[in-house]
């Protein structure tokens, strides 16, 4: 649309206009349109960069590059190290890299762009947050970058938009006052076409959900999406009178999108008040469901509920993970999602029907199979007036540790974390914006083994398991998939790891010195593959550690938030070609 | 108009834009002059008749309220309404709005009574129509959206001011504004343009336009006019401003602030309001503008007893329709 304009306005130029296109397109980037929505959505083609949060549109965290791999990743060393400068909130977003620059979101929306090859500070941009209390946490978990700018959601509950090159700010609005909703923006924005699509936390605190889009130019608003039906509407009898309008489903990680089918995949969150229950009779949608979606308008296609009338605080926030099935001769387009009670429910993309579901860990309790429909059948019950012992906990089965997918090898890599947890639910006086947890919960251990967690080969339609890599207490960081054969990670002690993808063997780890929550990415630079860390706990979820491995408390890193890049020796990589570059 | 004092002439601003969706509803209407309606009867018999048709078919808050008070649509008592101008309206409806033709449910006696009833509810015009129900008399009348023969002389529109001097509103029928239904409003989080995405209020909300908190103080009839016509007064310091930029581009809204480089508008053409910086490099011309940035559609927007709400809110006392007037 910006393109029709400049053209309309190329036939009517006159002398004094073309003296100041000329002035402006002096001042203007070279690539200030850049990433294109066109290069956005074939990503895959430009395995150099990391335009997306999820790698792709599909969230496959996948980079094609294969120069570091199974027989060099030994080598892999640090090349350079950049440190956002503040310790609360650690660093748990996803880089982002186009054309050599990358534009990192530290805690506390601090926002950077960095020399990809060098680690040289291009420009930073920190956000002014008021003096308040941040409901949720001080970190973020990152930001997108599309047509020359860099949009991210704050602390604060407002959608930012910068210059790409210079971290000019251009457009500031709020989505609602954090004070009234207690909910914010902890997550990266998706750009579809010409929209910012941005999610929100609040599944905790007595908020009615949604999903708001914004024209990516001028920052109106375009769309909102309630994840809470209102009177009138399909779904609205499935709350009570007294909760629609506080009862959470949040949007508050990152959707995906399927540009063939034109829509806008998006897991919603738990219902609020999590474990007191006695409030919202009904299954609540469209809490704890994926929801389709026509990015153009918001209007629903279709959803599909995962955990109906949740009791347990398990989302359904996280990656839809969109992946082409192919077997026997057979595809089909799948949607894979984990679900944060440690089952992965697998649907037809295209219509929304249930096609598989099964469990990616070892300890549940909480349900005794799925129906038909993908509906679990003998939830177990969680009494206002009792303590409930109840696997996985409300952590998860895993959290925002998101899988990734290998589409040459065919697998979908996944973690579990075998953590359970005592349910006792209060009940709570309901004011908007107000915390509305509904009780509380103890972890432990499952009954009858220490808790642990591990790393995990799937076949991503069958759940057939090919391999499984323990990991160090519980592995907070997502998984990066590469060309090369290899699944990064990191894991809440400081260790960074690449696995065999094949076989799940560790090949390389490297003590980074602190925890990791954030997501590992690829790219490459002239020819140079790079691998970059982000260090850093900072997440609430560390402190499940001290918790479940008494043992390591004395042994767990300090606070961090430093992103730390690797590479091959340049030695090794000179005159070695790099996958798609 | 010219001669009269600033005051009146903002008050009447506010009461033409609280009545304007009903001074608009008689833009198509041509209730022709020469035709002579029957005489309603206005024995007492009548009148109950009416009301009770009142009471089925026009008394919804959404519509004209209970005792015609006025809700979604206008009110109806203390008016000047003539017997014949009713009974068209009643009769055709008006088209494009809420207001439905009743000759479809209603049979001819129905209308007037209903028409006895509603002409009860204003004792102080009684006697003038009686009066004009002998006279041929035009009210406000469009040609151009009627199709209908110009008139000449047409009677003042429903005059706002006379509603206005003469309003007296029966005790019995008085309604209260409510503080918690007007917070509700203020803070709605289900209307994405609600009052705190430009307003504070009691210490919370944005700071596009002024801090209402503030606004405790005024008379409620002060507060009213800030919500229905708030091009009356503008503080200097929420000035509706243009930014031109060098490329051509206008912007308008309230400046947010500014510093060496740099400026910001919270630009007001779309709600919620969108913070722009621009590098003062590019900005090519600053205007301002006599007008408020802040939407002039809250009369039609919201229905009186909301307006009473929400000034009842910004009071934190539940403040009297009489009050406002």
């Amino acid at each position: 649309m910006w393109r029709r304009i400049a053209a309309v306005h190329r036939f009517r130029l006159r002398l004094d206009t073309l003296l100041s296109i000329v002035l402006i397109a002096s001042a203007l980037p070279a690539y200030a349109q850049e990433p294109t929505w066109e290069r956005l959505i074939n990503s895959d083609r430009e395995p150099q960069n990391w335009m997306s949060y999820g790698g792709n549109y599909a969230a496959h965290r996948f980079s094609a590059l294969d120069q570091i791999n199974r027989d060099n990743v030994k080598q892999l060393a640090p090349v350079w190290m950049f440190h956002t400068g503040e310790l609360r909130g650690g660093l748990n977003s996803t880089p982002i890299v186009v054309d050599g620059v990358m534009y990192l979101m530290g805690p506390m929306n601090r926002v950077f762009a960095i020399n990809a090859a060098t680690g040289e500070k291009l420009w930073s941009y920190i956000y002014k947050l008021p003096q308040m209390s941040i409901p949720y946490q001080p970190g973020s978990r990152g930001l997108a970058v599309a047509y020359g700018r860099v949009y991210f959601g704050t602390l604060d509950n407002h959608v930012v938009a910068l210059d790409a090159k210079t971290g000019r700010e251009i457009w500031d609005v709020e989505v609602e006052d954090v004070r009234q909703c207690g909910c914010n923006i902890t997550s990266a924005p998706l750009v579809v076409k010409d929209k910012v699509i941005v999610g929100g936390t609040g599944g905790e605190h007595a908020h009615r959900g949604y999903l708001n889009a914004y024209d990516a130019k001028t920052g109106k608003h375009v769309w909102r999406f309630y994840t809470i039906p209102g009177p009138g509407e399909p779904g609205f009898e499935t709350w009570s009178e007294k909760m629609w309008k506080y009862g959470g489903a949040p949007t508050w990680l990152v959707g995906s999108y399927d540009p063939e089918l034109n829509l806008l995949y998006w897991g919603v969150g738990n219902p609020s008040s999590d474990f007191y229950d006695e409030f919202r009779p009904g299954d609540n949608l469209y809490s704890n469901s994926i929801i389709a979606l026509d990015p153009d308008t918001g209007k629903l296609k279709w959803y599909y509920q995962e955990v109906p009338h949740d009791m347990y605080d398990f989302d359904s926030a996280y990656e839809c993970a969109l992946i082409d099935y192919e077997k026997d001769g057979r595809k089909q387009k799948l949607l894979v999602h984990a679900n944060k009670g440690g089952m992965t429910w697998v649907l037809d993309r295209v219509t929304g029907k249930y096609v598989n579901a099964w469990p990616h860990v070892d300890t549940l309790t909480w349900l005794k199979g799925v129906d038909k429909n993908g509906r679990p059948v003998g939830m177990q019950p969680v009494p206002p007036d009792k303590e409930t012992f109840v696997c996985p906990s409300a952590a998860g089965g895993r959290n925002y540790d998101h899988s990734a997918y290998n589409p040459r090898i065919g697998w979908w890599y996944n973690i579990g974390w075998e953590i359970c947890n005592i349910i006792r639910p209060q009940k709570l006086d309901i004011k908007e914006g107000q915390p509305l947890f509904g009780g509380g919960m103890e972890m432990m251990p499952p009954k009858d083994k220490p808790a642990y967690g591990h790393i995990d080969a799937f076949d991503p339609l069958t759940g057939e398991r090919k391999w499984r890599y323990n990991t160090t207490g519980i592995n907070v960081a997502s998984l990066l998939a590469t060309g090369g054969g290899l699944i990064f990670s990191g894991d809440a002690m400081g260790n960074a790891i690449a696995l065999d993808a094949r076989t799940g063997q560790k090949l390389w780890s490297f003590n980074a010195g602190a925890g990791m929550s954030g997501s590992p990415i690829s790219y490459s630079v002239s020819g140079r593959q790079y691998i970059a860390i982000p260090t850093g706990m900072g997440s609430l979820l560390g402190g499940l550690v001290p918790l479940l491995w008494p043992e390591s408390a004395q042994k767990i890193p300090e606070a961090a938030s430093t992103l730390v890049v690797f590479a091959l020796p340049e030695t090794s990589t000179k005159g070695a070609a790099v996958n798609g570059k | 108009m010219e001669n009269r004092s600033r005051p009146v002439k903002i008050a009447t601003r506010a009461l033409a834009v609280l009545f304007l969706p009903f001074a608009l509803c008689h833009l198509s209407l041509d209730i022709s002059t020469g035709s002579r309606a029957a005489q309603p009867q206005s024995d007492e018999s009548q009148i109950e008749a009416g009301k009770r048709i009142y009471l089925g078919s026009c008394s919804m808050t959404y519509c004209h309220a209970a005792g015609a008070i006025g809700g979604g649509a206008p009110k109806l008592r203390d008016r000047a309404f003539t017997a014949e101008y009713l009974r068209h309206l009643i009769t055709e409806g008006i088209p494009g709005t809420g207001m439905p033709a009743f000759k479809n449910s209603l049979n001819k006696q129905q209308i007037e009574q209903c028409v006895a009833y509603i002409i009860s509810l204003s004792p102080k015009q009684g006697a003038a129509k009686a009066k004009s129900e002998a006279q041929p008399q035009t009210q406000t009348l469009d040609p151009h959206l009627s199709g209908a023969a110009p008139k000449t002389d047409p009677a003042p529109p429903p005059a706002p001011e006379r509603v206005k001097s003469e309003v007296a509103i029966n005790d019995s029928f008085d309604i209260r504004g409510d503080v918690e239904a007007g917070r509700t409003l203020f803070f709605d989080s289900a209307e994405i343009r609600n009052c705190r995405v430009c307003h504070t209020a009691q210490n919370q909300g944005g700071r596009v336009g002024p801090d209402l908190t503030e606004f405790a103080g005024k008379p409620p009839r002060e507060i009213l006019q800030g919500i229905v016509a708030p091009h009356a007064t503008i503080e200097e310091r929420y000035a509706t401003i243009t930014i031109t930029t060098r490329a051509g581009e206008k912007f308008t809204g309230v400046k947010r602030d500014e510093n060496e480089t740099t400026i910001r508008l919270y630009d007001t053409s779309t709600l919620p309001p969108v913070s722009r910086a621009f590098p003062k490099s590019n900005v090519a011309k600053i205007e301002r503008l006599n007008t408020s940035a802040m939407p002039a559609d809250y009369a039609s927007k919201y229905t009186l007893k909301q307006l009473l709400d929400l000034v009842s809110f910004l009071k934190s006392s539940n403040v009297s329709l009489k009050e406002l007037f």
